[in-house]
């Protein structure tokens, strides 16, 4: 339901769109780590789709807490009236130029959304609330800072944890396969290509710029390689019996993305219809 | 990553893609107005030392450019001499305010005056669109119904800091250790409520690489004297020392190498080879 509503936002934004303006915005995400894969985890497998996940670690970012008393909703906002328990653990993420927020995914009815959380004072207590909607292309630590805050009723204690033991999303490379295709008259080279990206709700959000692709000529094996991670590829694209081997998984890495978000903003009505 | 990196090794200009946001071609350019009071050294006693992400690597003050304070709708205007082209001064600063402004827009140069006819009252006012690298990007100048009158105000000090803005890339070792990183630093002032903020929120920071042994590229901070940040952890501590120019030449000539294999590793390119070094 929430992929539908998402769908048809899009859908509005793209019918508004001939008579509207354009405001792009651009923003470094908060570092993520890539962290290893554990060594039990499979490193081979057959390809069996034209997207197929062949490597997913965990990924947290570099800076962790866990509240030491529950959080009241501020404002008591019916939609957000649960708040978050003792002890639950909290992302952090860069807040301005020299300071922390410490962010959680709330469960909603149409979108998840995010509220993170400052210690404006510096006293050791989470003190205002600030409701940062729904993650920047469904991944969590990307998060577009809203200005809106609330002062919390009563301010949290909280306690750093080590960053490894935050809340972790996926991340990882896919392997797309493209078939031999007929083009101008000629056929194509089979290619495969590898891309690094996050995992949401099972569909991979490819990072920009992170792939890395091979003609499948000749009789293999061929490798492929992002980010630290190779991978290769052996068998026949042709007969569909194509299988993956991972060389060297993801290293444990960091890496600042650059999130860039283009807003439509126009004069003109537009109806929003939700889809039942 | 690759881009910080080869941004050490092109024209001051930049790539393209090294300048600001999309924003249309620039119509109108500004830039602060030259001061030339000395700047204030930082003691670089304090040096070595280790900071966290947000920490000030290098802090200096000096007299600010001339000043003209007014009142606009109720609001109290402190506006910075800037220079459009040598013959026309302009005076810009924030003219927003309200609880419903977002807080890095709040300090942030939104508006730049023109007191065309010098009689004391600004008759044009221009948005500023972009800011980057010091230099701001005007809209097209629209005229006051009501002339903005002023007066001129003592200059005051600007305070400004080099922070560490933590690492942007890089892989992690068992310790934390950063190695084949890159760094960013960010250049910021002192807002009037007293906090660092970037002079707009289009300012990119300095990227910086380190290497393998966690020893970073060196950059020149103000007053003749260069930072050298080392072993950059991957929750945000660094270790940052002051180097004076002789040493900082050393390090550079040391890290060079090292920043051309990479370059030619990461790109897949072979760089041409450097110019020769002076007879000695």
């Amino acid at each position: 339901m929430k992929r539908m509503a998402t769908a048809t936002a899009f859908a509005c934004a793209a019918i508004a769109a001939p008579a509207a303006a354009q405001i792009t915005t651009s923003v470094s995400s908060t570092p993520v780590i890539i962290h290893a894969l554990p060594a039990e985890a499979p490193r081979e497998g057959l390809v069996e789709r034209r997207d197929q996940p062949v490597l997913r670690q965990r990924a947290t970012t570099n800076r962790a807490v866990a509240i030491t008393a529950p959080i009241a909703t501020p404002g008591r906002s019916g939609r957000q009236h649960a708040g978050f328990p003792a002890g639950e653990r909290l992302f952090g993420v860069y807040e301005g130029v020299d300071r922390w927020a410490y962010c959680a995914l709330r469960e909603g009815f149409w979108a998840d959304r995010l509220t993170c959380y400052l210690d404006t004072d510096g006293d050791g207590f989470l003190d205002t609330a600030k409701p940062s909607g729904t993650p920047f292309l469904g991944v969590p630590f990307f998060i577009f800072t809203q200005d809106e805050r609330r002062t919390l009723d009563t301010p949290v204690g909280f306690e750093a944890i080590p960053y490894a033991e935050g809340p972790a999303i996926d991340a990882g490379v896919q392997l797309t396969l493209q078939e031999s295709r007929r083009r101008r008259g000629e056929m194509t080279e089979p290619r495969a290509s590898l891309a690094f990206g996050f995992y949401v709700n099972d569909s991979f959000v490819p990072v920009r710029g992170q792939s890395q692709a091979v003609a499948l000529t000749g009789e293999g094996p061929w490798t492929l390689a992002i980010n630290g991670a190779e991978i290769e590829l052996s068998g026949s694209p042709t007969r569909g019996a194509l299988r993956y081997r991972v060389v060297t998984p993801l290293p444990s890495q960091i890496q600042r993305m650059e999130l860039t978000r283009t807003i439509t903003t126009t004069t003109t009505y537009v109806p929003i219809y939700i889809q039942r | 990553m690759i881009r910080a990196l080869c941004l050490l090794l092109t024209c001051s200009a930049g790539p393209a893609w090294a300048q600001a946001d999309s924003v249309a071609a620039p119509a109108l350019q500004a830039r602060p107005a030259q001061t030339t009071t000395p700047i204030i050294a930082p003691d670089p006693a304090a040096y070595p030392r280790d900071i966290e992400h947000g920490g000030s690597i290098f802090e200096f003050s000096y007299a600010g450019p001339d000043r003209r304070v007014a009142e606009r709708e109720g609001q109290s205007l402190s506006l910075d001499a800037y220079e459009l082209d040598a013959d026309t001064p302009l005076f810009c600063g924030s003219d927003v305010s309200g609880d419903a402004v977002a807080d890095d827009k709040r300090n942030a140069l939104t508006a730049c005056y023109r007191d065309a006819d010098g009689d004391g009252a600004a008759e044009l006012r221009y948005g500023v669109s972009a800011a980057a690298g010091g230099a701001i990007t005007l809209n097209a100048p629209e005229t006051l119904a009501t002339p903005l009158a002023w007066s001129a105000a003592p200059a005051r000090p600007v305070e400004v800091a080099i922070l560490y803005g933590g690492p942007t890339g890089g892989f992690v070792g068992e310790d934390g250790a950063l190695r084949d990183a890159i760094v960013e630093v960010i250049i910021v002032r002192r807002a009037e409520t007293g906090e660092w903020r970037k002079a707009s929120p289009a300012e990119r920071p300095i990227m910086l690489p380190c290497f393998e042994d966690g020893r970073c590229f060196p950059y020149p901070a103000p007053t003749g004297y260069v930072f050298a940040l080392s072993a950059p952890t991957v929750e945000g501590k660094v270790h940052v020392d002051l180097l004076d120019p002789l040493r900082a030449a050393l390090l550079a000539r040391e890290l060079q190498p090292l920043l051309r294999a990479r370059i030619e590793r990461e790109t897949g390119q072979t760089l041409p080879p450097p110019p020769p070094s002076p007879a000695t």
